[in-house]
């Protein structure tokens, strides 16, 4: 004899699953079909933002670079603070000003998560994704570059939804300072 | 010689394993493959669980970077730069006295035990075995298993933080902030527990403790309900559709011990020697370091049991593609409440044995192709997944010149 109770617990367990499952796969698909930006949550960004220094002044040297160093290529440095880190590639960007400024970038690529490859050789240019062939550029233009604000290294090819997140730098003497980061 | 004898008896006796032994069991299942697929699986997580232990001791998880100075016998080639995972599991596979046969018997047996897990899967499908009395239950318990093996096949390809380790880490520990999106704050658990989404010491530990710990406790709690409902209710019957027949095969029994204990080992000694033969003739080598901060070359290599996976994304358009595991996933869960009319045998059910054909055809043929040919990736509308702008963080800083 099968038991018409447990039948139905199974079939209340089971379909609640399945409905969950198509729920969470259908609605990617249906807001990308329709305009989702005024039912998008207003509460804030996915992403946690991490105070590394309240201060330059007394910002300690593991969270910078020094110029001469950016000037050889792109720099690799693990933020630590607490338990918290963030891979972040310091750069300088030869804008289109013909000045070089100092920029910083979280590396891990807003899609699924590779870490990504600065390229540009001796200046910052962009970042490529190895895995999925995401390219961020990084605006060199004072005035922006379409939606993207100056620095910004926004989406130019590939899967990635967002631009790269940003790291805060502030140049004092001959080092460049981390000071804000987004994980 | 005597006292051994009877303390062996005493044994026997004291922990009721001669009900064990001597528990009833069909003799149609002896010679028939698709019963010992299960047995496979379950053979290789203990082999996985002895060769573990060892693995478990000479293994060190870790993320500071070393400088291996070159070789004497390999010159310039024996130099590199790794972290401390790498840098431990080299050491247990080329530099360990028999290290290198222990970390190829663990990883042959753990391809093994996620290539019988599939197998069983189909066989069970095939037979119908979630019909009979409880086969429902231990149905789910299976997928539940399935679950936690392909878990721990993910967490053990991380541990080693070679190239491909260190970029599963990466995609695991940030493909699940997609949740985001339907406001489950996964993000901010993830850094609340782990501190980053980058891998680190805090996570490679985690992963640690999953592989080695957690993942195989629920492994041995669900595997020990499993063997006890199989041990107290039976095998599937035959797929034979005369009942008759059926109903005698299924009274057809032997005691367990001796007929059925021999095949068991011999079973056992099999796949040991199976496995041996892999390791020796098709040694998996150690893949490239991966230091935090290298530059990775382009090009994701998956390992055979996502590559069918792997093809039909770059194949088909992502959001269908990307929804077929779970498709699958979830057909195995409703399936025992789909075919619940009719016998067991194949006549009965042919429509579920050619479903179940066409599955592994899918998964078949996306393997092979997979390895065959390199499909470049396909752009659709789909591709991109609009993001509302108040998702994304604008550049913070205030851009600063340097130098003159």
């Amino acid at each position: 004899m099968v038991d018409e109770n447990k039948r139905n617990i199974l079939k209340i367990f089971i379909g609640s699953s399945v409905a969950l499952s198509i729920g969470a796969l259908t609605t990617p698909l249906i807001g990308s079909v329709i305009n989702t930006r005024d039912l998008a949550l207003k509460g804030g960004y996915s992403s946690v933002k991490v105070v590394l220094c309240e201060d330059v002044n007394n910002c300690p040297e593991e969270y910078s670079v020094p110029i001469s160093d950016l000037r050889e290529g792109p720099k690799f440095v693990l933020l630590k603070k607490g338990n918290m880190a963030i891979p972040a590639v310091f750069g300088l960007v030869k804008a289109t000003d013909g000045k070089e400024y100092a920029a910083a970038y979280n590396i891990v690529c807003t899609h699924f998560g590779c870490p990504v490859n600065p390229t540009g050789g001796q200046y910052l240019s962009g970042f490529a994704c190895p895995c999925h062939g995401s390219f961020f550029t990084i605006c060199p233009n004072p005035n922006g570059c379409g939606g993207a604000p100056f620095l910004e290294a926004y989406v130019t090819a590939g899967p990635a939804p967002r631009p790269l997140r940003p790291v805060k730098v502030v140049v004092k003497g001959d080092r460049v300072y981390a000071v804000e980061a987004y994980i | 010689m005597k006292a051994l004898i009877r303390l062996w008896e005493l044994i026997l006796e004291r922990f009721h394993l001669k009900e064990f032994l001597e528990h009833p069991v069909p003799r149609y299942s002896n010679i028939n493959p698709l019963y010992w697929l299960g047995d496979v699986a379950a053979m290789s997580f203990f082999i996985l669980a002895i060769t573990g232990f060892a693995l478990a001791l000479l293994y060190t998880p870790g993320l500071s970077v070393t400088e291996t100075p070159p070789d004497p016998l390999l010159g310039d080639a024996g130099t590199y730069s790794a972290t401390q995972s790498y840098a431990s599991v080299y050491r247990i596979a080329y530099l360990t006295p028999l290290g290198f046969i222990l970390r190829q018997v663990h990883l042959w047996s753990a391809y093994m035990m996620v290539f019988a897990t599939l197998a069983h899967f189909f066989a069970k499908f095939i037979l119908g075995s979630y019909k009979r009395r409880g086969g429902g239950a231990l149905w789910l318990l299976g997928v539940i298993l399935g679950f936690l093996t392909i878990n721990q096949a993910v967490l053990g390809y991380i541990l080693p933080l070679h190239l491909d380790g260190a970029l599963a880490i990466q995609i695991g520990l940030n493909i699940f902030r997609y949740f985001d999106y339907f406001g489950i704050p996964v993000s901010n658990l993830i850094v609340a527990v782990l501190g980053s989404t980058f891998v680190t010491d805090q996570v490679i530990k985690t992963v640690f403790v999953l592989h080695i710990l957690i993942v195989p406790a629920l492994i041995l709690i669900f595997l020990g309900l499993k063997i006890n409902g199989i041990l107290y209710g039976g095998v599937s019957p035959p797929p034979i559709k005369d009942g008759e027949l059926r109903s005698k095969a299924v009274e057809e029994k032997e005691p367990f011990y001796p007929h059925r204990f021999a095949l068991t080992v011999g079973q056992l000694l099999l796949q040991l020697s199976v496995i041996l033969l892999l390791a020796a003739l098709t040694p998996l080598p150690l893949l490239e370091p991966w230091v935090p901060g290298q530059s990775i070359p382009p090009g994701v290599r998956p390992p055979w049991p996502v590559m069918w996976f792997y093809t039909y994304v770059k194949m088909i358009n992502p959001f269908i593609s990307v929804g077929l595991p779970f498709f699958l996933v979830l057909f195995a869960l409703v399936v025992p409440l789909l075919d619940r009319k009719g016998g067991v045998s194949i006549e009965e059910r042919w429509v579920w044995v050619a479903i179940a054909i066409v599955y592994i055809a899918i998964i078949g043929y996306g393997t092979v192709l997979g390895f065959l040919v390199d499909i470049p990736k396909q752009i659709t509308p789909f591709t991109r997944i609009s993001v509302p702008p108040n998702y994304a963080v604008p550049y913070v800083g205030t851009p600063q010149p340097v130098g003159p």
